[in-house]
């Protein structure tokens, strides 16, 4: 059965705190299908919700309301322990990359792998494999804290990318690599669609097409998520 | 799918080598809490024991003849009177006392004929002969010429023949053995005086039932010990010191209870950690497994070593700290060969008080965050 | 790391098993044989003259602690012994 991820009716909108986005609806009734083996870009200005629709794709986050659906399964309404199993399946790269700072580049990656099967070799070479494939496989034995901002992207790319995650979600991961990198791992996300999965990027660079093979472009805006015409 | 156990334990210890001063000092605090607790306990264990044992060796009942003033020496033929009460099967007048050297006080006692044929079991002690002394290793002399001066009812001067080996300290460190004519010249007692009467009895439990016999069977009053009594008196003082001892468990609950808040803060403050790692995959019970291992390869390392330093401390002969701090010792302090064995349930209580509020305070808020949706912890943990 | 801990736990549950068994001291019964020869029914856990010492509630058979001229006190503690001079009985002073 091929991949797919599904929004029904999904709302969103911030939990009840102090400050004037208080139970503000982010994201409004929004019915989207993410098939497997597209590349799927969601984008709209700073501040409409891609970064929180992302999330939720990737089961990081509760809806307010309506559910997220993958392969048929309602996940969004799943306890804890069957979204953190479902979660395996998914890999996601976040806008401020989130890498573990007291950590090295390569263990960084290996997080994912540690707790399935095998063993420190095994995740080594997993490692090492997909950081050659962003270009960043000399980063490998280097502190996080001596990175640049795009290496640190091709960083977290790589570590979402490492177990081949039926679902990928990518959060403006490009914001601060050059053309060269930024079509590297443009490539290597046609080549994860291309296997099955549902890839999901989240961008508001207008040159995306010059570093992503889009199959499908949607656009979020005032919470609803709309196809580009 | 199956989970490599190894694997999965050296990643824990490299997350804890990633912060090696923190793990250092909680290893070091529930090391240094559990050596605390663990040597107080094994120590009133061990003289316990070491004392009922010994004991058992000692006479079963002993006499002394009793005045308002105190005690008063008796007559050695009163000893026959003893002897002629069923269930007593030895009567031993003994000479002994307290007095003063150059060099401070020491327990002079007469070496008599039971003395002098059970010290012939020991390989090379023979009793002394006029002008001799058999001295135990606390006992200081001078080097040149080993004359030791006795203050007693009178002074005497004796030389240092022999001494008992440190093995014997527990009974020999700061007594004197003297001929009986040197004791009774030191002590002021009369050729057929004796300061007390020591019994042995057929069966040990008899030793209670026969004082009202005994104490008939003298002409004036006496008071009668037995080794219950003597027991009791050492338990009592022990448990004087232990008391003591006690109030130096205050600061070791306390220190563990600053140390478990710490742990908790620690914990609260890795949930963006725990939410990342959620993000990536692992399960809840892949991070409370996680947490877990950490928290047992800091924690039983720690423990295990405190326990070991704490049975060093008590039950290394060489130790001398037992006798200098609590036992009032000064200048020297016997060898403490204390009786060993019966340190298990010591050892897994206070690994018990040690351990389980540590790993509370690892697991529960790992829990409490395992069961969180991952955002919520990157976003409280920013 | 791990190996460190590991031996550190294998050696004090060896410690603990052969404790159990059989001790560790072999020298434990070397003050039997003197406590009986020297017939006395008290330890030299604390020093002479010392309260800990007595092994009943009376005095010490004979104590020549005190000059026999004045009042006894028990003088518990050691240094206040370590202070007196050894010197022959006096008369008592009116």
């Amino acid at each position: 059965m091929p991949t797919v991820l599904a929004c029904r009716h999904l709302a969103y909108a911030y939990p009840n705190h102090a400050g004037p986005s208080a139970g503000t609806p982010l994201l409004q009734d929004i019915d989207a299908v993410f098939p497997g083996g597209q590349v799927v870009l969601v984008s709209g200005r700073s501040g409409a919700g891609k970064s929180t629709l992302l999330h939720l794709l990737a089961g990081l986050l509760r809806p307010s309301s309506g559910e997220i659906v993958a392969d048929g399964q309602p996940v969004s309404r799943w306890l804890t322990a069957h979204r953190d199993r479902w979660r395996r399946r998914a890999g996601i790269v976040f806008q401020q990359d989130h890498l573990v700072s007291d950590l090295t580049v390569l263990e960084n990656v290996m997080l994912p792998l540690i707790p399935r099967s095998g063993g420190p070799r095994q995740w080594r070479a997993c490692g090492l494999a997909m950081l050659a494939r962003l270009d960043a496989g000399d980063l490998a034995p280097q502190p996080v804290a001596t990175l640049s901002g795009g290496q640190r992207q091709r960083v977290a790319a790589a570590r979402a990318l490492v177990d081949a995650p039926d679902y990928v979600v990518a959060d403006e991961p490009t914001a601060h690599q050059d053309l060269d990198n930024a079509r590297r791992l443009g490539r290597l996300l046609r080549q994860t669609a291309d296997r099955g999965a549902v890839v999901v990027v989240a961008a508001h660079d207008r040159h995306v097409d010059e570093w992503l093979d889009v199959d499908q472009h949607l656009i979020l805006d005032n919470g609803y998520l709309q196809p580009v015409p | 799918m199956k989970h490599n156990r190894t694997a999965q334990i050296l990643w824990a210890g490299r997350e804890l080598l990633s912060h090696p001063g923190a793990t250092l000092l909680i290893a070091l605090s529930m090391g240094l809490l559990t050596t605390m607790m663990a040597t107080g306990l094994l120590l009133s264990q061990a003289l316990t024991a070491t004392t009922n044992r010994l004991l058992t060796q000692g006479p079963d009942l002993v006499v002394r003849r009793v005045t308002p003033d105190g005690g008063q020496p008796l007559n050695v033929k009163t000893a026959a009177a003893a002897m002629a009460i069923p269930g007593i099967i030895e009567a031993r007048p003994r000479i002994w006392g307290t007095v003063r050297t150059p060099q401070g006080v020491v327990t002079v006692v007469a070496a008599d004929q039971q003395a002098i044929q059970r010290l012939k079991v020991p390989d090379a002690i023979r009793a002394p002969v006029p002008g001799e002394a058999l001295v135990g290793s606390g006992v200081t002399v001078p080097e040149t010429d080993s004359r030791l001066v006795l203050q007693g009812g009178t002074a005497i001067t004796v030389r240092v023949a022999q001494r008992f080996p440190r093995e014997a300290d527990l009974v020999t460190h700061d007594l004197v053995m003297l001929h009986p004519a040197d004791a009774r010249l030191l002590l002021g007692l009369a050729p057929e005086e004796a300061c007390d009467l020591a019994l042995t009895v057929f069966h040990a439990d008899e030793a209670e039932a026969l004082r009202p016999e005994l104490a008939r069977a003298f002409p004036w009053p006496v008071h009668i010990a037995t080794r219950q009594d003597t027991r009791k008196h050492y338990a009592t003082s022990f448990g004087r010191r232990g008391g003591l001892a006690v109030m130096l468990y205050f600061p070791a609950i306390i220190a563990l209870l600053l140390l478990v808040a710490g742990v908790v803060r620690q914990q609260i403050g890795n949930r963006a950690r725990v939410g990342l790692f959620k993000a990536l995959g692992w399960t809840s019970r892949d991070i409370v497994a996680l947490q877990l291992t950490k928290a047992l390869l800091v924690g039983l390392p720690a423990i295990a070593g405190g326990l070991m330093i704490a049975y060093g401390l008590v039950y290394a002969p060489s130790q001398q700290w037992v006798g200098t701090l609590l036992l009032g010792w000064q200048k020297t302090s016997p060898l403490m060969y204390l009786d060993t064995g019966y340190a298990a349930p010591i050892f897994l209580e206070v690994a018990g008080i040690v351990l389980i509020p540590y790993l509370a305070a690892v697991l529960w808020p790992s829990l409490v965050q395992a069961a969180s949706d991952p955002q919520d912890l990157l976003n409280r943990g920013a | 790391m791990v190996g460190a801990a590991l031996a550190v736990v294998v050696a004090s549950l060896l410690t603990l098993t052969v404790d159990a068994l059989q001790g560790i001291s072999s020298r434990q019964n070397d003050a039997a044989p003197y406590i009986r020869a020297i017939g006395l029914n008290e330890l030299a856990l604390a020093p002479s003259g010392r309260q800990a010492r007595r092994p009943d509630p009376l005095p010490t058979p004979v104590d020549w602690r005190y000059l026999p001229t004045l009042l006894k006190q028990d003088p518990g503690l050691i240094p206040l012994l370590d202070k007196e001079q050894l010197t022959p009985p006096q008369a008592a002073i009116p």
